[in-house]
């Protein structure tokens, strides 16, 4: 029994005997799914140093493997196997990490949840399939890990599932990424058609033997897939629905994990890409298009985890341009970081939801002051995630937009950069309203206990500290990687101050713009021209911004969310005109089942030949 | 006399048809469905236990095929017997069960025999001794007007197929000069030989219930009695599809038109049986449309017209018998509609979790069995070159998820006013002995446990098929 079966094999033990369980022992037996967490944890690591640091040490343990044969179909043999390289390494430390941070975190968030048993069972299938993923050496096992997690992501979402908001966007969620999952599969039967083998290091290595046509054609399938999981545009419309399900899990799930699965996708495929080189513009163009929606969009939300999800799904759009420039380590070393830093910001935001019970950011103010814990990491996260100097998003984001630099993508490159303005600009609104000020209807906050805490310390730690290994992370990928460049960091580093900055005067000091409007009648406004200025600022400047915001965001509920959900429609139209056919007189049965039999022969006559 | 042992399992099955019919006389339907049962079960084991010989009755049946006869009829008694202990412990719905259970075992040694049939006289005999009293099951109900009404659609509309598939049988005989199997000697033009043959073939079709022929299945199913439809929809089918390419295998003629016939008639079934199964508020007449999709991949893999199509075929509508005899089986016990089922899970987990597994399996989710049926066909099919028929069935199979789901979410979502409280369903038949719920749950569990199982042997099981079809 090889080291590298234990790691996803444990949780999934936990799993099955949670299911068998009732759920009285279940809720008292939590040490488990742990105590399981903890023991991956471990084997992750170890696993993770007998190929770390570097190529050389890579070449003399690297891709150990283990693999069985499952079936055989067409005399062929059917093998699933797991390989461990350097992808696969730091992934099993981002899930195992992120993983074991959220469980602990949910011991308290969960707390007297009545099904919170069932809710381990889940995170543990979760990770148990994400493990796997990470670890698959063939398309087969990549792909069967890849549909379980889909079904853990449906179960979460719809965990409090007498809601009826979190079971619609339940199958919302499982619906819109099997749309991408259709692609995916015809993308693999196309691949075994071509190449005979799943075993990923044979089709990559045959992908440049394939010509451009095919490997564009299989490089789009496999990216569809990535997009419906990724949440990528115009599959991300189940994302910010995804929220209702619970905070923990959407910070394991919907932010640091699942959600880049398909972004993993995407680099451990990147030959096929590059075969076809058409599909990389495409990665490019449908990364920078969502991170610049998703930007846009999450300037306007007013529920905290809307904002961050819209951020995910930006974030994951960086992802795909950095792997878009055709370079492994620009978009994995985003993923990594990411991780960290998101799933903080959501364990953070979860943690005030927990303290005020509401997700509206209108009915907050002042945490800053009872939450200290709470405020100064998720301070980190946010300083992070909007690029500043030394927390680890900055190197991260910086890569991407130096390699876009780099290989001349100048459109991409300022698409990129005002995403960048806006990410700084929508998370200095949301800590601006959150943080400062005085305490609105909400009441007044209070600080959660160690066992939320600490999962945050480690991840503010984390998120901190990442970004020190931009050199070796490169290393270790086989990719040249340099720290920012002076004039690339200064240029993301103003524009990131400048979204700070327009986040302030408009929101800092408890101001609120949209507030006010909504409290000011005319009389007011003219009296009190301390406000005025940040009226006109507000009606000119972001009131013009946020029009068109709410435009954007009306077309993705609209038109787009129409079009995903028309397909549907089409096809309950179809049944439901077949349902006339079925009249119900035996008479007119008959007559259409004689009229079949002559058409049918005749048919089957002219088609011989008389 | 000692070849004639190899008829042993029929036998036993039609004694205890008989036996079931003095019901009355024994203690009532419990009995006659146990006996029904353990006859069945005997039988299953029994076919692999007596000698087989070449051909019987001047090669009016013929055992040539080897192992694969021998799994189809213990497959069918197995499956009959695991039925009729369903109906020991349940009952038949809401009417007596005795003589039901006789003409289910009478239907059933039909199918064996079927399997067998190596004669134009056996073919038809066979054929209409199996679906015979699948006509009475359907309308066995007598007081409900639907079924009654059901039931006679089905016999005008089977009747009809079965009439124009014995003028097709008669060109056979005309032009061979003798009854039994051997290729058509067409005498004339070419075209005369496919036309007999989409004749032959209409009958099959509609026992299949296949689109443009399905259209008393629907009605049919709705006002059926549960258990009838879980046998006519399921055990009946297996028999006559393995005749079926037998009859293309041996005798009729293989051609582009009878290809392309078989062709129109699966691109039309599928979608047509999963986009009328979408909008279906009750399980009974959804069953009735996806058994028509699932005759449209069956007829992907006939349509193929090689050995690895027939045989994924044959293995389709088997696998498809076990999971709808199960999902079937829950309805009998709950109810149709989607108001009976609501909150299922919270009521009846193990049947609940059960149906998931048999709703996976006829929509084709892996690892069900249902799956590697589908993937059979669907290669043999692209393998002959039919690539836009295979889009489409690939297409189409993911729609079919959205009725599997709105099953599923029925069974999920706690309904309104259902008897939460007291844990216990409000009783939908009126059987006159104490029920015995865990033998009905031990049947359902064994066949969600083979939907998911025989997915491991799938492709063993498929070769073998396919080596006695070439």
């Amino acid at each position: 029994m090889n080291i590298l079966v234990a790691i996803p094999l444990i949780p999934a033990l936990v799993f099955f005997l949670f299911f068998l369980l009732p759920r009285a022992t279940r809720t008292k037996m939590l040490f488990l799914p742990i105590g399981a967490m903890a023991v991956s944890l471990v084997l992750s690591l170890m696993a993770f140093s007998t190929v770390f640091p570097g190529a050389e040490k890579l070449a003399e343990h690297g891709a150990q493997f283990t693999s069985y044969t499952i079936g055989v179909i067409g005399g062929v043999p059917l093998n699933i196997s797991l390989r461990l390289d350097a992808l696969a390494a730091l992934m099993l430390l981002v899930v195992t990490i992120v993983g074991m941070a959220v469980q602990v975190y949910s011991l308290s968030y969960m707390k007297g949840e009545e099904r919170i048993g069932w809710y381990y069972a889940v995170l543990s299938l979760f990770t148990a399939a994400m493990l796997t993923l990470v670890l698959a050496g063939d398309f087969l096992l990549f792909y069967m890990s890849w549909e379980v997690m889909g079904l853990c992501s449906y179960l979460l979402i719809g965990f409090w599932n007498t809601n009826d908001e979190a079971r619609r966007a339940s199958i919302k969620a499982f619906l819109t990424t099997r749309v991408g999952d259709v692609g995916f599969a015809i993308g693999l039967a196309y691949m075994w058609a071509t190449v005979g083998s799943f075993d990923i290091p044979t089709v990559l290595g045959s992908a440049h033997t394939w010509g451009p046509g095919v490997a564009t054609a299989i490089a789009l399938l496999l990216f569809f897939g990535a997009m419906g999981k990724s949440a990528q545009f115009p599959l991300h419309i189940w994302l910010p629905d995804a929220m209702a399900g619970p905070t923990p899990a959407s910070a394991l799930i919907h932010a640091a994990t699942m959600v880049a699965a398909g972004v993993f996708l995407v680099a451990r495929s990147l030959p096929i890409f590059e075969a076809s080189g058409v599909a990389l513009q495409v990665v490019l163009i449908i990364g920078a298009t969502t991170a610049l929606l998703a930007a846009s969009m999450g300037s306007v939300q007013h529920d905290i985890k809307k904002v961050l999800a819209y951020s995910t799904i930006s974030q994951l759009g960086f992802m795909f341009m950095g792997l878009g420039t055709g370079n492994v380590s620009a978009g994995m070393f985003h993923l990594f970081t990411h991780a960290f830093f998101k799933s903080l910001l959501f364990l953070g935001a979860g943690s005030i939801i927990h303290s005020l019970h509401t997700q509206d950011m209108r009915e907050m103010g002042g945490v800053g002051k009872s939450m200290k814990v709470t405020t100064v990491t998720f301070t980190v996260g946010t300083l992070a995630l909007s690029g500043i100097m030394p927390f680890s998003g900055f190197f991260s984001k910086d890569l991407i937009l130096d390699h876009l630099w780099r290989e001349g993508h100048y459109v991409i490159y300022s698409v990129a950069l005002a995403s960048a303005f806006l990410t700084a600009f929508y998370m200095a609104r949301l800590w601006f309203r959150v943080f400062s000020g005085t305490p609105r209807k909400a009441g007044h906050a209070h600080e959660s206990d160690m066992k939320i805490l600490s999962p945050m310390i480690v991840l503010a730690l984390l998120s901190v500290l990442a970004g020190a290994t931009t050199l070796v992370f490169g290393e270790f990928l086989g990719s040249e990687t340099e720290w920012p460049s002076l004039v690339m960091g200064g240029a993301s580093t103003i524009v990131a101050l400048s979204g700070i900055g327009l986040g302030w005067a408009l929101f800092g000091n408890g101001r609120d713009p949209e507030a006010v409007r909504a409290r000011a009648s005319k009389v007011y406004m003219i009296v009190t021209n301390r406000f005025f200025l940040d009226l006109v600022a507000e009606q000119y400047i972001a009131g013009g911004y946020n029009r068109l915001s709410e435009k954007v965001n009306w077309f993705d509920k609209k038109v787009i969310n129409g079009i995903v959900n028309g397909v549907g429609v089409a096809c309950r139209q179809a049944g439901t005109q077949l349902r006339r056919l079925q009249a119900g007189r035996v008479q007119v049965y008959q007559r259409l089942v004689v009229a079949a039999v002559l058409v049918l022969v005749l048919v089957a006559v002219l088609a011989t030949g008389v | 006399m000692q070849q004639y042992a190899v008829l042993i399992p029929e036998l036993i099955v039609l004694v205890a048809a008989l036996v079931a019919l003095f019901a009355d006389l024994l203690g009532g339907d419990r009995v006659a469905a146990m006996v029904g049962a353990a006859a069945a079960a005997m039988a299953a084991v029994v076919v692999w236990l007596v000698p087989v010989p070449e051909a019987l009755f001047g090669s009016m049946l013929t055992f040539t095929h080897g192992t694969t006869t021998l799994m189809l009829r213990s497959g069918i008694a197995g499956l009959t017997s695991l039925f009729l202990l369903w109906v020991a412990a349940r009952g038949w719905a809401g009417v007596r069960a005795r003589e039901a259970v006789a003409l289910t075992l009478f239907s059933t040694v039909g199918s064996m025999l079927l399997i067998s049939a190596s004669d134009l006289v056996t073919l038809f005999l066979c054929l209409e001794l199996a679906t015979m009293p699948a006509y009475v099951l359907m309308g066995y109900s007598a007081e409900d007007k639907r079924s009654l009404e059901g039931a006679l659609k089905y016999f005008l509309m089977s009747v009809l197929t079965s009439l124009v598939m014995a003028y097709g049988l008669s060109f056979v005989f005309g032009m061979n000069q003798h009854t039994s199997y051997s290729p058509l000697q067409v005498a004339g033009p070419a075209w005369l030989g496919v036309a007999v043959s989409v004749l032959v073939l209409v009958g099959f079709l509609s026992k299949m219930t296949a689109a443009p022929f399905h259209y008393w299945v629907p009605d049919a199913n709705e006002g059926a009695p549960s258990a009838s439809v879980a046998f006519v929809a399921a055990i009946s089918k297996i028999a006559p599809v393995y005749a079926m390419v037998r009859l293309l295998a041996e005798v009729l003629p293989t051609s582009d038109g009878l290809s392309r016939v078989v062709m129109i008639c699966a691109v039309v079934s599928i979608p047509l049986g999963i986009f009328a199964a979408l909008v279906q508020t009750d399980v009974r007449r959804m069953v009735a449309y996806s058994g028509i999709s699932m005759a449209g991949y069956m007829m992907l893999g006939v349509a193929a017209a090689t050995p690895a199509g027939y045989a994924s075929a044959v293995f389709l509508v088997a696998v498809y018998a076990v999971s709808v005899l199960g999902l079937m089986l829950v309805v009998a016990q709950e109810g149709g509609t989607f108001a009976d089922i609501a909150g299922l899970v919270k009521r009846r987990p193990v049947a609940a979790w059960s149906a998931v597994v048999y709703l996976f399996s006829i929509i084709g989710f892996p690892p069900m069995v249902g799956f590697y049926g589908k993937l059979g066909v669907l290669s043999a099919a692209y393998r002959a070159g039919y690539f836009i028929p295979v889009l489409i069935a690939v297409l189409m199979s993911v729609v079919a998820g959205g009725y599997a789901f709105a099953v599923i979410r029925a069974m999920f979502t706690p309904g309104e006013g259902a008897p939460e409280e007291t844990g216990i369903p409000a009783p939908v038949d009126a059987t006159e002995y104490p029920q015995a719920p865990a033998l009905a749950g031990t049947v359902i569990v064994v066949l969600a446990g083979l939907s998911l199982g025989l997915g491991l042997i799938a492709e063993p099981l498929i070769s073998l098929l396919q080596a006695s079809l070439s």
